[in-house]
């Protein structure tokens, strides 16, 4: 140790303690050899899609089908990751006590929810690519397909990753970790069901508008989700329409990112 | 000493819970530590040494009260920017190397990947971890958390230091090697503040003791002065027939018992000067007696009382 002078670091940019942070987490993602279970799942998929392909595939409906079923299990898997990741960062944290040390160190707390934010985003993006490779690339194509909807989907699901980890940081400062799992994967796999329910139930009653403004907040993933449009041999979307919908992905990630900030920053730890 | 405040406590109060089932863990505790002291924060387990650490680290809110950090608002940045801290329990990521952690933790604080190459393998001796840089902390001992830890607290070379128990899960010889830590940090001018069950390490490094009780402080003083009450050194003399009482004695009220005296002096430096001046008197020093109470007897005395004084009030 050299203690001839009490050197005192320079202010730092903003971005380093958030690409710090972010490694971190991404590190802790890695070691703890989460991806090796999606990656067993995906090569069980990746064998079934060979198999077919060796054995001979007749019907293109069937083609289509193996396909869809890659994409979707790739999209699933890849939410879910970047979903897990995002809710399990404070409570973990908090859990370890290791959350002490870290915001002991000249780190902003807001700076330490844009790099966890930041990692699961990364997490599912890298899950989603390696996924892909299994899941896409042997997957049979023997109909049409549009190359373009293919990748407004794979950009498409990066917007929905930031959604997901954005509102999973923030839930995740309110209900305890396993719930907050559970509910978010509703969220995420069914919001437009949830959506178009409640909406209906307060259609015609004096909460319509209430329940209208309150459930603007709640992200509608199918807004995301154009898998099902790739593989039906849709043409790709507008580029007005894509670009609202990134916006979407947008406003709603500052708008919980934001919260979260606000919620942690007035927060014990 | 009267440096530049560093860490400054103006009628700090915090509560926990709400309504009925409020807390009150620290009640109104108003406190300095300027540049270059080092000041042992000392109380039994509840008293809110943690809390008081906690709320200068930002971690918790006061509910009332100020507390600043280099001028600056607890729990800002900049207020961190110039702090080393260890926390009461070390706990690090089980997943990250020793090496990867104090990568993190002196990027956090600024320090450039050379200066990190540089210095993680001699903070790494220094805390007695060589050789452990590429160890999994899930694979460390508690002593080594607790070892690794004040190397994450030392990296940057912060001026100030704020330990929060500071040997906890130590051995002899790992207090030993902080205690050494410590020494050459307080001799390169840094200020240090610490809360420990050790009060040996308290009396052997501070310059000032504050005692808390019950959320209050009811000692705030030097390691000296605070020692002073706790020793008696006892004096039994006859003085020749004729001669005055010297000065150095009478000042400490003798009182006669036949034809010997007695007198009892609490600083070993006015013991010391008494002898003197009787032997110089011609006085026949009939006995003597000395009875030294430690830091540690003190705060068993005191954290058994009621008042939380220990039946001898305040030293300051």
């Amino acid at each position: 140790m050299s203690t001839d002078s009490a050197a005192i670091p320079a202010p730092e940019s903003s971005l380093r303690p958030v690409a710090l942070v972010a490694r971190a987490v991404v590190l802790e993602t890695v070691r703890r050899r989460e991806f090796y279970v999606l990656a067993i799942f995906m090569g069980i998929f990746l064998a079934g899609a060979l198999i077919a392909e060796i054995v001979g595939i007749e019907n293109p409906a069937t083609g289509t089908f193996i396909l869809d079923l890659g994409l979707s299990l790739c999209v699933v898997f890849s939410q879910l990751v970047t979903l897990l990741t995002a809710a399990r960062q404070i409570p973990d944290e908090l859990e370890a006590r290791t959350l002490h040390p870290l915001l002991a160190k000249p780190v902003s707390r807001g700076q330490c929810l844009m790099g966890k934010w930041l990692a699961s985003v990364f997490v599912g993006v890298f899950a989603l690519g390696v996924m892909l490779l299994m899941g896409w690339v042997p997957a049979p194509k023997m109909e049409r397909y549009y190359d373009l909807t293919l990748l407004q989907a794979l950009v498409l699901q990066v917007a929905a990753f930031c959604v997901i980890a954005a509102l999973a940081l923030l839930s995740s400062l309110f209900i305890p970790k396993m719930l907050n799992m559970v509910l978010l994967a509703i969220i995420v796999f069914k919001s437009s069901t949830i959506i178009g329910f409640l909406q209906a139930r307060a259609a015609g009653t004096a909460l319509e508008d209430v329940v209208r403004w309150l459930t603007g907040y709640i992200p509608d993933f199918s807004h995301f989700n154009l898998v099902q449009a790739y593989t039906g041999g849709v043409e790709p979307v507008g580029f007005e329409t894509f670009t609202l919908r990134l916006a979407y992905a947008a406003v709603l990630s500052t708008i919980y990112l934001a919260a979260a900030v606000w919620v942690f920053n007035r927060r014990t730890v | 000493m009267a440096g530049r405040p560093v860490i400054e406590i103006d009628d700090l109060v915090v509560e926990y819970g709400r309504g009925r089932k409020v807390t009150r863990a620290v009640d109104g505790i108003s406190l300095r530590v300027n540049e270059g002291e080092c000041v042992g924060f000392i109380g039994a387990n509840g008293a809110g040494k943690s809390t008081t650490i906690k709320t200068l680290m930002g971690f918790i809110f006061p509910t009332r009260g100020t507390v600043r950090v280099f001028g600056s608002e607890a729990g800002t940045v900049e207020s961190r920017r110039r702090i080393g801290y260890l926390p009461e329990v070390a706990l690090y990521y089980p997943f990250m190397k020793a090496r990867e952690l104090l990568e993190l933790y002196g990027g956090l604080q600024g320090l450039s990947r050379s200066e990190l190459r540089r210095k993680i393998p001699m903070l790494l001796e220094e805390v007695g971890l060589a050789g452990k840089g590429e160890t999994l902390l899930r694979n460390f001992s508690k002593g080594m958390q607790q070892r690794l830890g004040i190397a994450q607290a030392i990296i940057a070379d912060p001026e100030a230091l704020i330990f929060d128990e500071l040997s906890s899960g130590l051995d002899p010889v790992g207090k030993f090697d902080l205690r050494q830590v410590l020494l050459k940090l307080k001799s390169a001018g840094r200020t240090i503040f610490f809360s420990s069950h050790e009060l040996t390490e308290v009396e052997s490094l501070c310059d000032r003791v504050v005692m808390i009780h019950k959320g209050r402080i009811v000692t705030e003083a030097t390691v000296r002065d605070l020692m002073k009450p706790l020793n008696e050194f006892g004096v039994i003399f006859e003085m020749p027939n004729g001669r005055e009482m010297p000065p150095a004695v009478a000042a400490h009220q003798p009182e006669c018992d036949g034809g010997r005296w007695r007198v009892t002096i609490r600083d070993p430096a006015d013991y010391a000067a008494a002898v003197a001046a009787l032997t110089a008197a011609g006085a026949s020093i009939v006995s003597t007696a000395s009875r030294t109470r430690s830091l540690e007897d003190y705060f068993i005395s005191l954290v058994r009382s009621g008042d939380g004084t220990g039946g001898r009030g305040d030293a300051s």
